[in-house]
């Protein structure tokens, strides 16, 4: 039995809340965590990666610590309105908190557990210009945003 | 710009300006030390985790990230690379940051390898190597994480600056 430690059930979390609200919102977009599975026959896609992690100390004199996580969606749309739409779409169901699940997992069937929320403290979001002409650019990237946002799970990690 | 910070002081009270500019010059100094970190953070970050693009071109992208620091008296600034001349000198900028298909992918480079890490380019050359078709850089979103490191860093320097 294996279990996931903060990183990946930050990012399994996120992808797990965004693929519920996509499943009756939207149709036929992808959701992955990491961003190595999207490719040109899979789009339009949604990815959720981490980034780096900030430990704070609580108090003077502890050594107990409080993270913020940098989470990164990306999104890979067929056009352009598509694109801005997911964007604003995920803007507004990213800024409330959503579930921190901890997952565990045993002979490859993984389970989870709520085990409090996560809360977005700031979200950018930017329109990924590669500094290439769009009609040069590979299928996948000619139509990509990019969603940075600040989470935290308010728990105090000993 | 890649990385903004501004302060700017504002004094108004006679009687006690002589202890407020004393902290605020300490202040100042500590405000562009943080700025400095958080530069060394960002050409750090880029080093150890851009993958799949040359030691040129990472090296070239580490010299255009430049670090300016602006002392007015009651206003001081800290800016870390700046994105118009990136886009001139080194627009590749974008690519190890956001990702991307491979710009050469499916390209025939001429130049021959000298050992296992280092590949010399040799325009004419005979030999060389062919990017796969479908080679992709991965993301390492440099700018994204050093504006959460510099945010928590200047959130830590208010907070020490404001308790004391």
């Amino acid at each position: 039995m294996g279990a996931y430690r903060s990183k990946r059930c930050f990012e399994t979390s996120t992808k797990d809340y965004i693929k519920t609200n996509m499943v009756s919102d939207w149709s036929n977009v992808n959701v992955y965590r990491g961003w190595g599975n999207v490719s040109g026959n899979n789009l339009p896609a949604v990815t959720v990666r981490s980034g780096i992690n900030v430990h704070d100390r609580v108090e003077l004199g502890s050594f107990n610590t409080r993270r913020s996580i940098t989470l990164f969606i990306d999104i890979f749309a067929t056009s352009e309105g598509q694109g801005l739409d997911l964007t604003d779409y995920l803007v507004g169901l990213l800024k409330k908190s959503w579930d921190y699940e901890k997952y565990t997992v045993t002979n490859g069937v993984s389970t989870s557990e709520t085990d409090g929320k996560i809360t977005c403290i700031n979200i950018s979001d930017t329109p990924v210009n590669l500094n290439t002409n769009k009609s040069e650019l590979d299928k996948i990237d000619r139509y990509r945003y990019l969603l940075t946002l600040v989470v935290v799970n308010n728990k105090v990690e000993v | 710009m890649g990385f903004r910070v501004e302060m700017i002081g504002d004094f108004t009270f006679k009687e006690e300006i002589d202890g407020i500019i004393l902290d605020w010059k300490k202040f100042k100094k500590e405000f562009i030390r943080t700025g400095r970190t958080v530069h060394k953070f960002m050409i750090d970050y880029i080093k150890t985790t851009s993958k799949g693009t040359s030691n040129a071109s990472v090296k070239k992208l580490h010299k255009e990230i430049d670090f300016k620091a602006l002392d007015e008296g009651f206003r001081v600034v800290v800016e870390i690379g700046d994105v118009a001349k990136l886009n001139t000198n080194a627009p590749w900028w974008a690519i190890i940051n956001f990702g991307g298909a491979h710009p050469m992918a499916g390209k025939f480079i001429p130049g021959e390898w000298h050992g296992r890490k280092n590949f010399m380019y040799f325009p004419g050359s005979d030999t060389g190597m062919t990017i796969k078709a479908n080679a992709r850089i991965k993301p390492i979103n440099y700018v994204e994480n050093t504006e959460h490191f510099g945010t928590a860093a200047y959130q830590r320097l208010i907070q020490l600056s404001t308790t004391r």
